[in-house]
């Protein structure tokens, strides 16, 4: 198994630059049958599937001829790696639609195993603004990563654009004017639960809370942010405990014993992936799920989550996540969700619309800048920069705010469900209550009280 | 007589004793296993899981610590308190993939002032002092000596956030080591507390960690605010850090215990229950117990009309034992019933031999005189007279011969013979009778039935059989004989539609010299029975006051084909 900085290349679309001129007949046409390859119609037509990489991949133009570079790092082995898969294939499909495109800049996407390392992913961003002159840093799926290389983007001033990590602060507290995000991050996910939280507290009266996070940025800030809401939205409660397994946990049995012993009304619960699977399996097998309502706002909706839950979810399960297959139902999710499972034979988790997202709006920055090395001109294309998603509800565009560099979209929170239309998940969440992005926005007083402040 | 242990009663004691027994040897056997249970849980293996906790801890410790050593003792770490942008990438690199360990939060550097000068944040990095350092002091914090090392803290935040503490080694640099620091690990405290955590004790064992400052944190690393009860002082970890543990064998056994209470009150309710249960029983089976000894003595005291009352389907052992008590009683009734009737007849057979003897001759001497005198006689009513007494000379007479037959009855020879003749000639002998009393006598029935007996016997029975119909008729009634085959035998119906009997009379009609008619005997229905019987065939009347009576006179059948009738 090759190490992390292991360079690994497949064959489609393979692009390095110094090599015998012999070559380069053989490269074009090595790259002219990827880009055929990677057509609707042949692809229908070989009906392949993509494997599984490892390592570090190259997508889409070759360095010579690509308008830019964009890399991105995502985790491909460990817990979470089915995360940068699906990336990988998000990825793929925006760069399917930018390629039908004439206008649309011509792009080169490296993307590698940032194995959920700050250490790891801070070497590689440096390896990729070194040795591969990236024009764009991308992606990340921890918090801990994502913020670690946000400040190697700013020390480098080189533009980030966050495709998966949630942590608010990213871009709040440690918000750059190198940093962009383009999913929703854990202010917009538990602003949205916090307004939940009020109206069943409004139905069940329930008082007590329990938080149960992820020891890291993300969990920490999940808590914060969830506070903040819920006291913003005047919800009273009363905290009975907060938990804090480390990333990637693998047995909960003491803290689902401590929940157990001091029961809440609500356990909040920010664990991700394989984590909150885990998490659930254990837990229902005691009688926590009888006890006590549990949500998970930001990311408990993920397709891979609800596909674990099998027919049988455990009662009172609360869920969101970045992006839902079956929400919004629009003819753009629906098209984005088809031709995912078309690409990869499975249906995508949020981490995929993230990756999509990334693409979409640096292509969407590079064509309104006109020069991806501009960065200034690449700041000022991406403040305000509006991008129709397949999260976008009927109606309305993402738009990335100004202020916070944070994309702005609605957030829809739902119940498990019988729903077999999205195979092998035989629950899908429903009962949706949807919160409109606006309404989800931070103020600026919470952004200026944020970024004035300390503590986490 | 009653006894003095009743069966049941016995049975109650022993099932009882059985069951008592059984419960008091389950009770010390659970009582056995729970004790042991509980030496298992509660005894050494406990403290070996303590001690087990603490060596866990303070290896932790010691790792975190050896992993400390590589990087202070590393040539080049000093450089980060001097000239931190001249640290060797090399060395940058390694710092950042020792903070990368999942049970830290990051690497902190420090001056000789205690002061924060570099932050090498790790993968569970969050908040102050990685993204600032606005709020974060070691001030106030207990600090503890291990070894070369420092353990500061722990740090247990104000909202909710996790607790940490820092492993801190000194770093100097310089010419003569004047520039003085340190290198600390950032390390989460619950990393140190969830192992704290005891496998398979399902809860019996507790531990808590006491921190120098006196805190107590559970396995979470969540500060109690409160004591848990019956907490003891476990062995020491670290210098002021100590594991504290609750043993909560009660609560781990108290469903077991709960359960023994239960199993108790169960047994208890089932003994009363069992001993409630024996009593009705052996209440009931006693009054149906005496029932039947009341019933034996009475019959054994000459009561042969005493029956038990049965269900018509026996229940059970008692019901089918007084089943067999009202047989026994019948078979012996009638077994008496018959001694006594031959006893009677033998005595009425020599009463009537002795009777035709003493009484027959001079009767007959009498008759000869009378019919002499009777001859002689000129005066008309003196020889009435004479008539008169030779009349009752001869009823008398008869009336002896009754006697002598019913008393020594001669068992007739049986013959098949023709129904019809026997019918035909029981007709015409009672004809001047029928006529006289004016009553119709009729027969039906198939000609070619025959009968299997005595012939004169048969007919003196049929004799008597229609001349009683004819005298219980008023004039205009009718007697009708019909005969008719029944299986291997032939029965003769005699039923006429005269006054009837009353069911007292029925009863009764049969016995000897019982008459209702003021000139009979009392014999002939006596007689017609026995030669009814001695024939092989049995006598039933049913008579219904009013309305008539029919006779039924049942005689073995004979063989059809071979008729020898003609008598």
């Amino acid at each position: 198994m090759p190490g992390a900085n292991t360079r690994l290349y497949q064959t489609v679309p393979l692009t390095r630059s110094r090599v015998w001129p012999g070559q380069r007949l053989w490269r074009i046409a090595v790259a002219a049958m990827a880009l055929m390859m990677s057509c609707p119609i042949f692809a229908d037509v070989s009906n392949r599937q993509v494997s599984p990489p490892v390592g570090r991949v190259e997508l889409g133009t070759e360095a010579t001829l690509a308008d830019a570079t964009i890399a991105c790092m995502y985790p491909m082995t460990g817990r979470s790696a089915s995360y940068g898969r699906d990336s990988i294939v998000a990825i793929r499909l925006a760069l399917e639609e930018l390629a039908s495109d004439p206008d649309a800049p011509r792009l080169r996407v490296i993307v590698d195993d940032s194995r959920s390392k700050a250490s790891f992913a801070v070497r590689m961003a440096e390896d990729f603004i070194r040795l591969d002159n990236a024009n764009v840093l991308c992606g990340m799926v921890s918090s801990g990563v994502g913020m670690a290389v946000s400040r190697l983007a700013k020390q480098r001033r080189i533009i980030m654009v966050g495709t998966d990590h949630a942590s608010s602060r990213a871009s709040l507290e440690e918000g750059h004017r190198y940093y962009f995000r383009v999913s929703s991050d854990t202010w917009y996910s538990h602003a949205a639960g916090a307004r939940y939280l009020k109206e069943l507290q409004d139905k069940n009266g329930w008082r007590k809370l329990a938080f149960l996070g992820p020891d890291y940025e993300y969990g920490r800030v999940a808590w914060r942010d969830l506070r903040q809401a819920l006291n913003q939205s005047d919800t009273r409660y009363q905290v009975t405990g907060t938990y804090w397994p480390k990333l990637y946990e693998p047995d909960y049995s003491l803290y689902i014993q401590s929940l157990l012993e001091s029961p809440p009304d609500v356990l909040v619960v920010s664990l991700w992936g394989g984590d909150f699977i885990a998490f659930m399996e254990q837990a229902r097998t005691t009688q926590l799920f009888s006890r006590m309502r549990v949500a998970n706002f930001d990311a408990g909706g993920d397709y891979e989550t609800l596909v674990s839950l099998k027919d049988d979810p455990p009662q009172g399960l609360i869920l969101s996540a970045r992006h839902h297959v079956n929400w919004p139902d629009t003819e753009r999710n629906r098209q984005f969700v088809t031709r995912f499972h078309e690409l990869s034979g499975r249906y995508p988790s949020y981490s995929a619309q993230g990756a999509y997202a990334g693409m979409m709006t640096i292509a969407r920055a590079i064509r309104m800048a006109g020069d991806v090395t501009d960065t200034d001109a690449m700041i000022a294309a991406l403040k305000g920069l509006k991008i129709p998603l397949p999260k976008d509800p009927e109606g309305y565009v993402s738009y990335i705010d100004p202020e916070t560099h944070q994309i702005v979209q609605a957030q829809a929170i739902g119940t498990p469900v019988a729903n077999d239309h999205y195979p092998p998940a035989r629950v899908l969440l429903g009962n949706w209550v949807v919160y409109d992005a606006e309404s989800l926005k931070p103020s600026p007083a919470l952004v200026n009280k944020r970024r004035g402040e300390s503590g986490g | 007589m009653k006894p003095r242990l009743s069966l049941v009663g016995r049975y109650s004691f022993i099932s009882l004793t059985l069951m008592i027994g059984s419960i008091a040897v389950l009770s010390a056997l659970y009582t056995a296993v729970s004790d042991s249970v509980n030496e298992r849980l509660a005894g050494e293996r406990l403290e070996a899981q303590v001690a087990g906790n603490a060596n866990r801890l303070t290896n932790f410790i010691e790792n975190r610590i050896y992993q400390l050593e590589t990087l202070s003792t590393h040539p080049s770490m000093p450089l980060y308190l001097q000239y931190p942008e001249a640290v060797p990438e090399g060395v940058k690199e390694l710092v950042r993939v020792e903070a990368d360990s999942p049970d830290l939060y990051g690497i902190l550097f420090f001056n000789g002032a205690n002061e924060l000068t570099e932050v090498i944040p790790g993968q569970a990095a969050s908040g102050s002092p990685y993204w600032d350092r606005n709020d974060w002091s070691l001030e106030g914090l207990p600090v503890a000596h291990f070894g070369g090392s420092e353990i500061i803290g722990p740090r247990l935040p104000e909202t909710g956030g996790p607790a940490w503490l820092l492993i801190r080694q000194p770093l100097q640099a310089g010419t003569d080591r004047a520039v003085q620091g340190g290198i600390a690990l950032h390390v989460r405290l619950a990393s140190v507390t969830e192992l704290m955590r005891t496998e398979n004790l399902a809860g019996v064992l507790r531990s808590f960690l006491r921190t120098p400052a006196g805190e107590l944190l559970d396995a979470t690393g969540n500060l109690q605010a409160r004591e848990p009860e019956g907490l003891r002082a476990g062995p020491e970890v670290l210098p002021g850090w100590r594991i504290d543990y609750v043993v909560s064998t009660g609560e781990i056994l108290s469903p077991l215990r709960n359960a023994q209470l239960g199993l108790y009150a169960l047994a208890g309710v089932l003994t009363l229950g069992t001993v409630t249960l024996f009593w009705a029983l052996a209440r009931s089976l006693r009054r149906r117990v005496a029932r039947l000894t009341r019933g034996a003595e009475a019959f054994a005291s000459g009561d042969l009309h005493v029956r038990l009352q049965t269900p018509r389907n026996d229940k059970d052992e008692i019901d089918v034992l007084a089943h067999a008590f009202n047989a026994m009683a019948d078979r012996l009734q009638e077994m008496i019933e018959r001694t006594v009737q031959a006893e009677k007849m033998a005595v009425l057979g020599e009463f009537a031999t002795g009777v035709a003897h003493e009484v027959r001759n001079p009767l007959a001497t009498i008759k000869l005189t009378v019919q002499a005198l009777e001859k002689r006689e000129p005066d008309t009513e003196r020889r009435e007279l004479l008539v008169s007494v030779g009349d009752e000379i001869d009823r008398l007479n008869r009336v002896v011969g009754d006697l002598l037959d019913y008393g020594r009855p001669v068992p007739g020879e049986p013959q098949q013979v023709d129904i019809r003749r026997i019918l035909r000639h029981a007709s015409v002998l009672t004809s001047g009778l029928a006529d006289s009393h004016q009553v119709t006598v009729s027969a039906t029935g198939e000609s070619s039935l025959t009968v299997h007996a005595n012939p004169d016997q048969v007919i003196q029975c049929l004799v008597n059989l229609v001349a009683n119909a004819v005298h219980a008729c008023q004039p205009g009634g009718m007697v009708h004989l019909r005969a008719y085959r029944n299986g291997d035998f032939l029965t003769v119906e005699i039923t006429d539609n005269g006054c009837g009997m009353s069911e007292q009379t029925l009863s009764r009609v049969t016995e000897p010299f019982f008459t209702t008619r003021s000139d009979g005997t009392g014999l002939g229905l006596s007689i017609t029975r026995q030669l009814v019987e001695l024939n092989g065939g049995k006598l039933d009347i049913r008579s219904l006051p009013g309305k008539g009576t029919t006779v039924f006179v049942t005689l073995p059948a004979g063989k059809s084909g071979s008729l020898n009738t003609d008598q």
